[in-house]
């Protein structure tokens, strides 16, 4: 009776252990071909916005492949690899795709440098002097008309609550807030989200994400609304003016995005450079990792903001204002706010 | 990452019980995460599963220069069990800062997380104690949600053996 416990016990366990099997990955080879057809795939399966870009500019991401496959040879150098690689990325135009190498980063930043900075950090230095305050990595100050500025140049720091309060209650008098986002090229989306939440005194649809849920160019989960919650702390109350330009990007266009869900907010400058898409990164197989954009973030009407958001008052540098060194668009601003 | 395991086993004696055999189930808890500094929005990869196992474990007593030493060979696959998972391109910000679940807690079975734990060791009296020294294998993987995930871990481990009594006490 034991031993035919035993047997069966032994049988069951030998069955459990032959009914698993490897969960087998796709593997390429590390050479130049290797590398380039891992890439394609990776992308192929994982970018975000494949049908958005073939109705914008007509991108074929098999036409992509037919086009680059032929370029690659077991000859080529590491360099050689690279270039044609971040070539074939830059057919996908956008700021959140680059390809990084020991020796450099492939990347397409034509969404900013095709077009005038509008920004001048000299012109800057004349309205906040040196003795301004810094806090939560930003710098702040009270204008000489009574109206608040507060440089933020980047949403890769997280922001103390104890920061913003004390930022917001000396500008507090202030007439109007400037914000001013000029080249911020982003950071975390929960930064963003933070500064944001102290212009608002109630929840707030700002716009929608989804993510991929398989493999194919249109597998996506349904459209999750995005909802702003006004924080805890002090929250201003008073207008403010955003000042863009084309290299607001990523975490800041999404501020962007928020801010204008919300009352007493113009938006100055320029269009922004956009990048909608939440990134992830992969690696290929010779140990170069590449980033692209993964879940797509839409506007409050559905709209797709991946190439910028437009600004309420489009407004340029002038030169001839820089020459005085007058800053055009904190000049309009200033004039928004106090009339 | 810290892995907890609980077993019950029915066992059996041979050659004069030196050798053991003990077949069962364990049931195996794995809490932690893994870190890619290569990633960007999802650097550090959660590690959240429990597990069903069948699981046998053989055991010889031997002697060697007098001293008395245990050598143990365990083994346990899991058959079924549920496992935390991001749906295929979803982002931790979507599932810790919005909210969003989308197919998280994912149910497993031996087909979707074929996985494979192994120990080889020896016990060996040290003053009071017992210790056992050996070889860990541990094959985790997975394919849920369109995703694949390999975790191979060989390792050597060193513990402190106690062995406890259950006494019931009939009234």
């Amino acid at each position: 009776m034991k031993t035919n416990r035993l047997r069966t016990l032994i049988m069951f366990l030998t069955l459990c252990f032959t009914l698993g099997a490897c969960v087998d990955v796709e593997q390429y080879d590390n050479s130049p071909r290797g590398n380039f057809e891992k890439l394609w795939q990776i992308i192929d399966e994982n970018y975000c916005f494949f049908d958005y870009k073939q109705q914008t500019y007509g991108l074929d991401w098999n036409a992509v492949y037919n086009k680059y496959a032929p370029q690659f040879g077991d000859n080529m150098t590491e360099e050689q690899t690279f270039e044609v690689l971040s070539n074939m990325l830059a057919e996908l135009k956008d700021g959140h795709v680059n390809l990084f190498a020991p020796f450099d980063v492939g990347r397409n930043w034509s969404w900013k440098e095709d077009y005038p900075s509008n920004f001048s950090e000299d012109l800057i230095k004349k309205y906040i002097g040196t003795s301004y305050k810094i806090a939560a990595g930003m710098k702040y100050c009270i204008l000489n008309d009574n109206v608040g500025y507060l440089r933020c140049s980047t949403f890769t720091t997280d922001f103390g609550a104890g920061n913003l309060d004390r930022i917001l209650l000396y500008l507090a008098p202030c007439n109007g807030l400037i914000i001013d986002l000029r080249d911020n090229g982003g950071g975390m989306v929960s930064s963003a989200e933070t500064l944001a939440a102290r212009f608002t005194n109630k929840e707030v649809k700002v716009g929608y994400i989804q993510h991929k849920t398989g493999r194919g160019h249109n597998d996506f989960s349904p459209l999750r609304e995005q909802i702003l919650k006004p924080s805890n702390g002090l929250r201003w109350q008073k207008k403010v003016v955003v000042l863009t330009n084309r290299g607001v990007f990523s975490a800041a266009n999404e501020f962007v995005k928020y801010m204008l869900c919300l009352p007493n907010v113009a938006v100055v400058g320029d269009q922004t450079g956009g990048g909608a898409g939440l990134p992830f990164t992969s690696e290929l197989p010779n140990g170069w990792t590449v980033r692209f954009s993964a879940c797509p973030i839409y506007d409050r009407d559905g709209k797709n903001t991946e190439f910028g958001i437009a600004p309420t008052h489009p407004v340029s540098l002038n030169i001839l204002d820089a020459a005085s060194g007058k800053d055009t668009l904190i000049e309009y601003a200033r004039m928004l706010l106090v009339n | 990452m810290y892995s907890f395991g609980y077993g019950v086993h029915y066992a059996f004696g041979l050659l004069q019980q030196r050798l053991q055999l003990q077949v069962g189930a364990r049931a195996e808890a794995n809490v932690g995460f893994i870190y890619n500094t290569h990633n960007s929005n999802n650097p550090a990869q959660a590690r959240l599963f429990l597990h069903f196992a069948p699981s046998a474990v053989a055991s010889y007593k031997v002697r060697v220069a007098n001293v008395p030493l245990l050598l143990r060979y365990e083994v346990s696959v899991p058959l079924v069990g549920v496992m935390f998972s991001p749906n295929y391109g979803q982002s931790y910000y979507e599932i810790f800062s919005q909210g969003n679940y989308d197919h998280n807690i994912v149910p497993t079975t031996i087909a979707s997380a074929p996985s494979f734990r192994q120990m080889l060791t020896v016990d060996f009296p040290v003053l009071h104690s017992t210790v056992r020294l050996g070889y860990l294998g541990d094959i985790q993987q997975s394919a849920v949600n369109n995703l694949k995930t390999h975790v191979y871990t060989h390792g050597v481990v060193i513990g402190l053996v106690k062995r406890f009594t259950l006494i019931k006490i009939a009234p």
